[in-house]
């Protein structure tokens, strides 16, 4: 069976793009705290996201809304907003993360199909079971920490749809609930619905180097010329017993295209592509580049497409993360 | 898709700055007319102020939204000074790149982290703005050479197919001028150290005639021990 390609949109324009580029879903957010990639100027609002799905259904394909953020204490209402306007809109499924969430989702409407966003960090097979069982989602999506052994050994216990990340922003930390930006910032990614939000990102000339900055904490220092990534935290260089290095994650995107023969050996159903607060240029190169190649490993070429994403990559360097080396 | 960046960088570069500013109004009302959804989207933001400077160009641009209003203006030259009271408000952020990369990123060819990442574009001031007018932009399919056709009302049509066609000469003329222009940088100025590379060939055949003398003595030692000879 072919692999499912699932990408990005952020903007009703990047939509067009990935479904014209060959997507067969697409999955976008409210312009509102209630996605993990809440933006300034990103985002849909309810009427674009009802165009969209029509959009996407006159070529045949899906969309998804990610509700993927936990609600504050008191104030469930945009999430409960975003849960019924997603329904009305007619997406064919909605990434869910926060239980409570779930279950508004679960009793309110039932036949929506509900998929378990990464933001939930289900890597086991025994918390997987309990939102199978609990509020019958239909898919996992795993997080990033797992080897290609380790999501075959899932895909054979838990008896429902995984769909793993192919390419696109690596996310070591807890997968979305980064504290160390909430530390820094005040703001907390699970709830506000950004990790190291732009409104408290700057960049300082320093002689012939720029710094990179998060609050008032300093992220990293760049020569001109050299690549840069957008700070975050875990992707900052840090001083250590008196070294310098990328401490947790270095700026680098994942990019699993000439190992999809293995995770489609591994029995995933679907590949994720990350990047929602990225262009439709992107969009675009990203979602063409794994068509081809997804079209090709049907056609049993795997080895037929060649890797020409490198521009597009954060830190323009790739990795096959931990499907290959592990977790560390 | 098409390009529409030769025609836009070559009529903008030469311009003057009033009759551009004059320009810059009409576009302005091109821009109301074709993409409601683009100035409201603007107009939705929280106010903010953007220069952009095109690094290539003589002329800067601010671009001025929020509160229920979007507008692209010219910036007067570095050098005249704002007449009083003319309402000028400092930036929020400013935004400088060659003018082919700030056209493709407004057009949504390039992806703007990208070029961020590779560093063809820098930033400085409110990041919030900055990525708020990106991700503004990029909701729309904006071609440039459109909107100057744009401008030209009922002549839209016959403007769009001049603006073309003189669009796809300029970029072959620049291609044929890049080519040419690589071609003399090829034969004309090596940038390499002929000194150094000297040194080096000579230190390379001092080592091999060092190993060569090493053989031939072993070579003579080896022809004694076999006829014998002292």
């Amino acid at each position: 069976m072919s692999l499912e390609l699932v990408c990005p949109a952020g903007t009703p324009a990047a939509l067009r793009a990935a479904v014209d580029a060959g997507a067969d879903t697409v999955y976008c957010g409210f312009r509102d705290c209630t996605n993990a990639r809440n933006y300034p100027g990103l985002n849909f609002d309810p009427d674009e996201m009802a165009e969209g799905v029509a959009y996407a259904h006159r070529f045949g394909r899906k969309v998804l809304a990610a509700v993927n953020t936990f609600p504050r204490a008191g104030d469930a209402k945009p999430w409960h907003d975003a849960i019924d306007n997603a329904a009305r809109a007619g997406v064919d499924a909605v990434i869910l993360a926060d239980i409570g969430v779930l279950d508004y989702a679960a009793t309110r409407h039932p036949d929506l199909r509900r998929h378990l966003s990464v933001q939930a960090s289900a890597s086991n097979e025994l918390s997987i079971a309990f939102y199978r069982d609990r509020f019958d989602i239909r898919r996992v999506v795993l997080p990033r920490v797992l080897s290609i052994e380790q999501v075959a050994a899932l895909v054979r216990r838990i008896g429902i749809e995984t769909e793993v990340f192919a390419f696109g922003s690596v996310g070591p930390m807890s997968e979305g609930r980064c504290f160390l930006s909430s530390y820094i910032t005040g703001l907390s990614p699970t709830s506000e619905g950004a990790c190291a939000p732009a409104s408290h990102v700057s960049y300082k000339e320093d002689g012939p180097e720029t710094l990179s900055r998060l609050g008032d904490v300093t992220l990293n220092r760049f020569s001109h010329g050299e690549a840069a990534a957008y700070p975050t935290p875990c992707k900052g260089r840090y001083v250590t017993h008196g070294r310098t290095s990328y401490l947790f994650e270095e700026p680098v995107a994942l990019n699993a295209i000439d190992i999809l023969a293995d995770l489609q050996a591994a029995g995933v159903t679907a590949l994720k592509i990350e990047g929602r607060q990225r262009s439709r240029a992107y969009v675009t190169e990203v979602v063409g580049s794994f068509r081809k190649a997804i079209d090709a490993l049907d056609r049993g070429q795997a080895a037929a497409v060649e890797n020409t994403l490198a521009s597009v990559a954060e830190g323009q360097r790739q990795t096959h993360g931990a499907y290959t080396k592990g977790w560390r | 898709m098409q390009r529409s960046r030769p025609l836009a960088a070559a009529s903008l570069s030469l311009i003057p700055g009033p009759l551009l500013a004059r320009l810059t109004v009409l576009l302005n009302r091109a821009m109301r007319r074709r993409h409601p959804r683009l100035v409201a989207n603007f107009a939705r933001l929280d106010p903010a102020v953007v220069h952009v400077f095109p690094s290539d160009l003589p002329h800067r641009f601010a671009i001025e939204f929020g509160g229920g209003k979007m507008d692209v203006r010219v910036l007067p030259e570095p050098d005249v000074r704002p007449a009083r009271g003319d309402g000028a408000k400092p930036p929020d952020a400013e935004i400088r790149g060659n003018l082919m990369a700030l056209i493709d990123l407004l057009e949504g060819r390039i992806d703007g982290d990208a070029m961020f990442f590779s560093r063809e574009i820098e930033i400085t001031g409110s990041t919030a703005v900055i990525v708020a007018v990106r991700n503004t932009l990029d909701r729309e399919e904006i071609l440039i050479t459109d909107e100057i056709a744009a401008m030209f009302g009922p002549l839209e049509r016959p403007a769009r197919r001049i603006a073309q066609r003189i669009d796809t000469a300029i970029g072959r003329a620049r291609a044929r001028i890049e080519t040419i222009h690589g071609r003399l940088h090829e034969n004309a100025g090596p940038s390499r150290d002929l000194g150094a590379e000297c040194d080096a060939l000579r230190a390379e055949v001092k080592t091999l005639k060092t190993r060569l003398a090493k053989l031939d003595v072993r070579q003579m030692r080896t022809d004694s021990a076999a006829t014998g000879a002292p």
